[in-house]
């Protein structure tokens, strides 16, 4: 009888195997876990930014257009305000309503809240020329549209031309309004707690201790309907 | 399989193939080639990371000088007091008139919002005016001065 040679691997050679496997599939797993943590925080980074841009956008386009001339009124466009704020004080966000002319004689009012860490937006064309009633929300008018989420903050300050801040709020001689937003990530991107600390309009102290990012975006804007030169 | 006569009897001949596997040599190097590519692909992550931030930085930029923008339109009239070369630590001008106030607010901005800690001698900060016809450059240049952006505007 003869003795078969068969050649197979060792247990030395399996166990090496084993490990250079393991170290592999660790690596693997590794890269891949940093490529998921890494692709949601650039997302949400992104969406952060994105909403932080469009908002401030929007809500600097509907304050630059406020206000109107009557043209059948001598006095009537001079002496209306068309932006009316609530002041959140140092704890809440402000709120802001703004009248202003669609198309001619096609008068829209536009609310800016926030709900829910929401930013609200509600535009209802007027039914009449001082905006006290409304015709329905027709064809460009809608009640409480959630814009964006994760809105930490919106501010508005009004300043006169002297460049002072209006404190009470706008008034006839409001120069320009500068806007502050804040927004948060939908999760906790932060690997570690970064206490940041925020200007914002007059909460000079808005302070976070946690691991979601958050920006600030600020703008002016010069209603110029509402300012003559 | 051969047939080999020996002693008047066949004998079955097998021929074994000499099977060569890998090394642990040839093994670690492929590892080492591997995690070459694990790492470069990594950087790629780390790079988008990057691109998404200088982005940001971009856009904020963008709202700076728009925001600079609209404070000078709505002092058209005193055009040429705007100008201003902002540092990382300018402190708050002492002028109360508006176009001073409206600096010191640009001032806290930029500080605000791209982090007073993030500046460094490469970020330049500046709206500079042409007095012969009123015309505005805003000159921003962030991220240790990797980030431009210009923007010029004629008020007149």
């Amino acid at each position: 009888m003869t003795k078969k040679n068969y050649y197979a691997f060792t247990v030395v050679e399996i166990l090496i195997g084993f490990v250079v496997g393991t170290i592999m599939l660790i690596a693997l797993y590794s890269s891949y876990d940093i490529f998921t943590k890494s692709y949601v925080s650039i997302i949400d980074k992104i969406n952060v930014n994105k909403a932080l841009r469009i908002s401030m956008a929007t809500i600097v386009k509907d304050i630059r257009s406020a206000g109107y001339v009557d043209i059948n009124s001598v006095n009537y466009g001079k002496t209306f305000i068309p932006l009316t704020f609530r002041n959140g004080g140092n704890g809440n966000p402000d709120q802001i309503d703004i009248i202003y002319e669609n198309r001619f004689r096609e008068r829209v009012l536009v609310k800016y809240f926030i709900q829910d860490r929401y930013l609200m937006v509600t535009r209802r064309p007027c039914a009449n020329e001082t905006c006290t009633s409304f015709s329905g929300t027709g064809l460009y008018g809608f009640e409480n549209e959630k814009l964006f989420k994760n809105i930490e903050d919106m501010q508005f300050e009004f300043y006169d031309a002297g460049g002072k801040k209006q404190i009470s709020g706008p008034t006839i001689s409001t120069k320009y309004v500068h806007i502050t937003l804040i927004y948060r990530s939908e999760n906790e991107i932060n690997k570690t707690v970064l206490s940041k600390n925020f200007i914002s309009g007059d909460r000079t102290n808005l302070n976070f201790n946690d691991l979601y990012y958050r920006d600030i975006l600020t703008s002016s804007v010069y209603p110029r309907n509402i300012v003559k030169n | 399989m051969m047939l080999k006569l020996q002693n008047g009897m066949l004998f079955q001949i097998k021929k074994f193939k000499k099977n060569k596997g890998l090394s642990l040599v040839e093994a670690l190097v492929a590892i080492i080639v591997v995690g070459i590519g694990i790492v470069s692909v990594l950087q790629l992550s780390m790079y988008a990371v990057i691109t998404a931030d200088n982005a940001i930085v971009k856009n904020k930029a963008n709202f700076l000088a728009e925001m600079m923008a609209e404070d000078i339109l709505a002092d058209r009239t005193n055009v040429k007091s705007y100008s201003q070369v902002f540092t990382c630590n300018l402190g708050q001008s002492s002028s109360q008139d508006q176009a001073g106030l409206v600096k010191d607010k640009w001032n806290s901005n930029f500080q605000n919002i791209l982090g007073k800690n993030n500046c460094t001698a490469k970020d330049i900060k500046q709206s500079s005016i042409n007095n012969l016809d009123s015309s505005i450059n805003i000159n921003l240049h962030l991220s240790d001065g990797k980030q431009k952006k210009y923007l010029g505007i004629k008020v007149q």
